[in-house]
C-alpha cells in the first residue's frame, strides 16, 4: 500500500511537472503546446544517447540534455509560434502538433520501438516504513520535483520576470504599455517550459519504459491533470497530477489494470461535470 | 430548409458537377491502375468520408476533436458483428453509421458542454480509452485478435464503389446543406458564436448536431473500413489515426468541404511510401502541417508588403480573428 502510494507520487510528479510547462507555455501564447511531450522524449533520449554511447557521466549528459532542449523549446517559440501569434487558436495549436509529429517521427526513426533503459541515477534504499523498502530514486524523483516546482513558484510570484509573465497573461495590451515585451515574455515562458520538459526526463526516464510512445502517452495524462486541475493554476495543476498519479495507481492495484486511460476519462468527465472550468479553474471562455 | 439564392448559384452548380465528374475519373482511373491503386484510392475515399464530418466540425463548429478515429472504431466493429450475425452489406453499412452516431452523441452529451481545450482534453481521452476497452472487453470484440468478417458482405470491387458512391452522395449533400439557412447558420456559428446566439441560433444544439454528424460519417467510415480490409483490429483505431484525420482536415483548409479530398490523399499516401521507416510518416505529415499553415500566411504577408511598396495598404486581412 505504502509502495503504491509512492509509486503513485512519482508519477504525480512526471504529470505535475509536466502540466506545469504546458501551462506556463499557454499563459503566454495562448496555446495547448502539444509538442511539449515529445520536447521530454527528446531530453530523455538525449541524455540516454549521450550517457550510453559517448559515455559522459549522467549529470553532463543530463546537463547538455536540459540546455538542447531549452533551445529547441526557443527554437520552435521563435520561428513558429511567435510569428503566428495574430492567428487562431487552432491554427497555433495545428503548428505545435506539426512539430510535436516531426518530433516524435524523428525519435521513431533514429530509436525504433524496443524499450530502453534509463539508468537510476540514485540507486538503493531510502529508508523502510512499515516494512515496505521505499527505493532512493523515488524519493528523489518526489523531492526533486517539489524543488524544480518550488523555482518555478518562486519565479512566477517573486521575481520581476514572473510579474511580467503573469501580467502579459492577464492582459497583453495593457502590459505592453507598462514596458513589457511580449516578445521576451513568450521567449522567457517557452525557455522555462523547455527545462522543465528536460527536468520532467532525466527525473522521470528511470521509472518509465523508454519508447518513442512513452512521452505521448504521458502527454496526454498530463493534459487530464491540466484539466483537473482547470487550465490555467499552477497550484490546480500539480494537485491534479498528484491526484491523478496517485489515484491510478491504486485503481490499477484494486480494480483493474489494464484500463487506465478509461479510468482517467472518468475521473475528468465526473470532475469537469460538477465543475466545467476545473478544480482551481477561473470561469473563463475558452475558444478556439 | 429553404434555398438561399445568390447570384454564384450557377458557378456552384458548375462547381458540384466539377467535383462529381472528377471524383468519377480518379475513381475510374484508380480501378483501371490494378489492385493496389484500387486499394489505396478507396483507403482515400473512406478518409475523405470521415474528414468531412470533421471538416464540419473543424470549420463550423469550431470544435476541435481528437476522437474521431475512435467513433470509426465504433462503427467498424458495430458494422462487423451485424455482418458476424448475418447482416447484408446494406444492413452492415447502416448499423456503422448509426453506432457512429450513438458514439457521437454519448461522447458529446458530457463532452459539448465544455469548451475550448477542455474538449479537445476530453475527446483525445476518448481516444486512448476506447482501444484499451475494445481490449478488455474480449468476449465481445475478439480482443488484440479482432474480428474476421470473412466472407465478406461485399467483394473488394463492389466496396471500392460503394466507398466512392457514398463519398459523392456526402460531399454533395454537404455542399448543397451549406446553401441551405442552416448552412448560414452554420457559417454564422464558424464566425462568432456570440452572434450565432444572438441571432437566434440555438448554438449548444447546432454543435450537438454536428457532433452527431461527424460520428454517423467516422461510424460509416469504420465501417468501409471493415468491409474493404475485411478485419478489424484495435490497434488500427489508436490515438494517431485521429490525429491523422484532423491534419488531412487542416490541410483540407477547413472552409470547403472539397478540400478534405486533398487532405485525405496526403495522409494515406504518405504513410503508405514509408512503410518500412516507420517513423518518417508522422515526420512529413508534421512538416507538411506545419507548412500549410505557416506558407500561405507568409505568402499573405509577402503580398502585403508588396502592395505597401506599391502605396497601397492592404491586401485583405493578414491577420486571422483571435
Amino acid at each position: 500500500m505504502i509502495n503504491l502510494v509512492v509509486a503513485g507520487l512519482v508519477s504525480g510528479s512526471i504529470y505535475a511537472l509536466m502540466a506545469v510547462g504546458l501551462i506556463v507555455v499557454y499563459r503566454a501564447s495562448r496555446v495547448m503546446n502539444f509538442a511539449h511531450g515529445t520536447f521530454v522524449g527528446f531530453a530523455a533520449f538525449l541524455a540516454l544517447s549521450l550517457h550510453t554511447s559517448s559515455h559522459l557521466p549522467l549529470w553532463a549528459a543530463g546537463g547538455i540534455a536540459i540546455v538542447a532542449t531549452v533551445a529547441l523549446a526557443l527554437l520552435t517559440e521563435g520561428v513558429f509560434v511567435y510569428p503566428l501569434r495574430h492567428a487562431s487558436r487552432l491554427e497555433l495549436l495545428a503548428v505545435t502538433a506539426g512539430v510535436s509529429l516531426v518530433l516524435s517521427g524523428g525519435m521513431l526513426q533514429l530509436f525504433g520501438t524496443q524499450d530502453r533503459l534509463f539508468p537510476r541515477f540514485a540507486p538503493g534504499t531510502a529508508f523502510r516504513l512499515a516494512n515496505s523498502a521505499i527505493p532512493l530514486q523515488n524519493v528523489t524523483t518526489i523531492l526533486a520535483t517539489l524543488a524544480v516546482l518550488g523555482i518555478i513558484a518562486a519565479l512566477f510570484y517573486l521575481t520581476r520576470i514572473g510579474v511580467a509573465m503573469r501580467a502579459a497573461s492577464e492582459n497583453a495590451q495593457l502590459s505592453m504599455l507598462v514596458g513589457i515585451s511580449p516578445k521576451a515574455v513568450s521567449l522567457t515562458s517557452w525557455g522555462v517550459a523547455g527545462a522543465m520538459a528536460a527536468a520532467a526526463a532525466i527525473l522521470v526516464a528511470p521509472d518509465v519504459p523508454l519508447t518513442a510512445d512513452t512521452f505521448s502517452n504521458l502527454m496526454i495524462q498530463s493534459f487530464a491533470a491540466l484539466v483537473l486541475g482547470g487550465f490555467t493554476s499552477l497550484l490546480g495543476a500539480v494537485v491534479g497530477g498528484y491526484l491523478l498519479g496517485v489515484g491510478l495507481n491504486l485503481f490499477s492495484f484494486f480494480v483493474k489494470s489494464d484500463i487506465p486511460s478509461t479510468f482517467i476519462l472518468c475521473v475528468v468527465l465526473g470532475v469537469l461535470m460538477i465543475r466545467p472550468e476545473g478544480l482551481f479553474g477561473r470561469k473563463e471562455s475558452l475558444r478556439l | 430548409m429553404r434555398r438561399l439564392t445568390t447570384d454564384s448559384s450557377l458557378r456552384f452548380r458548375a462547381l458540384i458537377v466539377a467535383e462529381v465528374v472528377g471524383l468519377a475519373a480518379v475513381a475510374v482511373a484508380a480501378d483501371r491502375s490494378g489492385d493496389y491503386y484500387r486499394y489505396v484510392f478507396g483507403l482515400i475515399a473512406v478518409y475523405a468520408i470521415v474528414c468531412l464530418g470533421n471538416n464540419l466540425l473543424l470549420g463550423h463548429a469550431r470544435l476541435l476533436s481528437l476522437c474521431q478515429g475512435a467513433l470509426m472504431a465504433a462503427g467498424a466493429y458495430g458494422g462487423a458483428l451485424a455482418a458476424r450475425a448475418g447482416a447484408n452489406a446494406v444492413e452492415m453499412l447502416l448499423m456503422s453509421a448509426l453506432v457512429g452516431a450513438v458514439a457521437g452523441m454519448v461522447v458529446g452529451i458530457p463532452a459539448l458542454r465544455l469548451s475550448g481545450h477542455f474538449f479537445a482534453a476530453v475527446t483525445i481521452l476518448v481516444a486512448v480509452a476506447v482501444p484499451e476497452v475494445i481490449l478488455v472487453a474480449d468476449r465481445v470484440t475478439g480482443g488484440a485478435t479482432g474480428l474476421s468478417i470473412s466472407p465478406s458482405p461485399l467483394s473488394d470491387a463492389a466496396s471500392y464503389w460503394v466507398a466512392y458512391g457514398l463519398l459523392v452522395v456526402v460531399l454533395v449533400t454537404q455542399e448543397l446543406m451549406l446553401r441551405t439557412r442552416l448552412g448560414a447558420e452554420l457559417h454564422l456559428l464558424a464566425e462568432s458564436e456570440r452572434a450565432a446566439a444572438t441571432a437566434g441560433i440555438d448554438v449548444a444544439r447546432h454543435k450537438m448536431a454536428v457532433f452527431i454528424y461527424s460520428g454517423l460519417l467516422a461510424g460509416l467510415g469504420g465501417g468501409l473500413l471493415a468491409v474493404v480490409s475485411q478485419y478489424v483490429v484495435p490497434s488500427v483505431f489508436n490515438v494517431f489515426l485521429s490525429i491523422y484525420i484532423l491534419v488531412a482536415v487542416v490541410l483540407g483548409g477547413m472552409n470547403r468541404p472539397v478540400g478534405v479530398l486533398f487532405g485525405s490523399a496526403v495522409v494515406v499516401f504518405v504513410p503508405q511510401y514509408t512503410v518500412d521507416l516507420a517513423g518518417l510518416a508522422p515526420f512529413i505529415l508534421g512538416l507538411v502541417l506545419i507548412a500549410s499553415i505557416t506558407i500561405p500566411r507568409l505568402w499573405r504577408r509577402g503580398l502585403q508588403a508588396l502592395a505597401v511598396w506599391n502605396g497601397r495598404h492592404e491586401v485583405g486581412p493578414a491577420s486571422g480573428g483571435a
